[in-house]
């Protein structure tokens, strides 16, 4: 079952399009969006919130328009934007009591519980949070909801490799429930690859692909060697290459590739670099 | 609107402080020189301008980003913007009533006090609606100009009920003053449907 189903979302901007972006988020999996800055994970997330009105396309949660969602159910959707969005002014223990009048299925003690285990100091006001501890306030409003689909963008920057590796622990019991999934888009591709079981890279306001996790550990690999070795892989084995004046590296498909020539394993990192920097053979 | 209410006063105790504090000093100063129109312009100002700062402090936060995407509804959060600013219309308007009683010979007729509260009802039901569709950077131009309206507005209202007493002398226009605040709930009405129309349409 699919808890959020993207379907070709088109937007125009003066200097930006999001082409006919579409993807899934299954029930129980967490998917990771990569894709470098500008490329359109912001307004494809915007677009899942209903923040912003594509010229075409919809997106379904639970099968259901998100433009014809009602309170209760747009409330199953706990998001953390780059920006938390939390007043400045308010304090931390003062967040609960104005989000439970917000959201109507607000659970106070789950946001107790979690501002405890972040170490969020209850009498400081969100604006005198560092930007890790503000975002830890936005994540645990955002597991508060009692939500179904946590939409997460850039969440766990800004927080040190203990309290990522906290988050991560919390998404992976959130989405232990089939009816539960995370869409989260990061710039840290570690944590992406510890937990996502999908990955979607958008690329240019466009899908490049759409992949399980398993799919990218078995369809990509590293090749380092001489511009003659390459020319000796079969030719459809070759996805993107890579030369610097020192070293020529290519990102291939490790089943067409066989196996003449040893082959690393590719990072997220790495696959994204040759997308985006590399040049076709 | 429980949230947002709450919200909205958490976010702004320090300028209701201020508020207050100023309110408070401009009310004794003209009780004391027994001149009500010293305070009047003040209320109607500090009424007026509410919005901008607590618009311009959601910009800033995003509030109404998170608000939306929290499935609040477009016409709980533009309802939401709007109480304030009337309730501190309506404080304006008794403490101007209480100024009447405590001061011997007022200037002002009572019959003034409907209207001035309908001229800040009116001035509010502009301004929200247009910080809302511009942003309040955008919509301080537009800002400025009502709320030099404003103080015109009140002082030129002022000055006729002193100078000519044109309405208060008629029934007619005694009814047609008292009734007015209804006209400023109309326009409030009608400006809260033109707000949720703005974050209806609005992209974030």
């Amino acid at each position: 079952m699919d808890i959020l189903n993207i379907q070709g979302i088109t937007k125009q901007y003066p200097k930006f399009r999001l082409d006919n972006v579409r993807f899934r988020v299954p029930g129980g999996s967490v998917v990771g969006f990569i894709g470098e800055n500008g490329a359109g994970k912001t307004t494809t997330l915007k677009a899942a919130l209903n923040l912003i009105r594509p010229d075409s396309g919809k997106v379904e949660y639970f099968g259901k328009d998100v433009r014809t969602l009602s309170e209760r159910e747009k409330a199953g959707i706990g998001m953390v934007l780059d920006d938390v969005c939390l007043p400045d002014s308010v304090k931390v223990r003062e967040i609960s009591p104005i989000l439970s009048g917000l959201i109507p299925t607000w659970d106070g003690e789950r946001f107790s519980e979690l501002t405890a285990a972040f170490s969020l100091p209850p009498d400081s006001a969100v604006g005198a949070l560092s930007k890790g501890m503000k975002m830890k306030a936005g994540l645990a409003a955002a597991l508060s909801h009692r939500a179904n689909l946590l939409l997460l963008d850039e969440a766990t920057s800004g927080l040190d490799p203990v309290a990522r590796d906290e988050v991560l622990d919390l998404l992976y019991a959130f989405v232990k429930d089939e009816n539960h999934a995370v869409l989260m888009s990061s710039h840290i591709v570690e944590d992406l690859e510890k937990i996502c079981d999908y990955v979607v890279f958008i690329h240019e306001g466009r899908i490049v692909f759409e992949k399980s996790a398993d799919q990218l550990r078995e369809e990509f690999a590293l090749f380092k060697g001489s511009d003659e070795q390459l020319r000796a892989l079969p030719p459809g084995a070759v996805i993107r290459i890579r030369r610097t004046p020192f070293s020529l590296s290519a990102l291939v498909n490790r089943k067409a590739a066989g196996t003449r020539f040893p082959l690393e394993r590719a990072s997220l990192d790495d696959i994204m670099l040759f997308y985006i920097k590399g040049e076709s053979r | 609107m429980k949230g947002l209410l709450l919200k909205e006063l958490i976010a702004s105790k320090a300028i209701l402080r201020w508020y207050a504090f100023l309110f408070t000093a401009f009310f004794i100063v003209g009780i004391v020189l027994q001149n009500e129109g010293f305070f009047f312009g003040v209320g109607v100002f500090m009424a007026v301008s509410y919005p901008s700062i607590s618009i311009a402090a959601d910009e800033k936060e995003k509030w109404l980003k998170f608000a939306l995407a929290s499935g609040c509804p477009p016409l709980k959060i533009a309802a939401s913007k709007y109480v304030i600013p009337l309730t501190l219309a309506l404080l304006i308007a008794l403490a101007s009533a209480l100024a009447l009683c405590l001061i011997p010979d007022p200037s002002l007729p009572w019959m003034g006090l409907p209207v001035l509260f309908t001229l800040t009802l009116i001035l509010v039901s502009l301004m929200i609606p247009v910080y809302l569709r511009f942003g309040v950077e955008h919509g301080r131009v537009v800002g400025m100009v009502i709320i030099v309206i404003a103080v015109a507005g009140s002082a030129a209202a002022f000055g006729a009920f002193v100078n000519i007493g044109l309405i208060t002398s008629t029934v007619a226009g005694a009814v047609l003053c008292g009734l007015s605040p209804l006209l400023g709930l109309a326009a409030a009405a009608l400006s809260i449907a033109v707000s949720t129309k703005i974050l209806r349409k609005k992209e974030f």
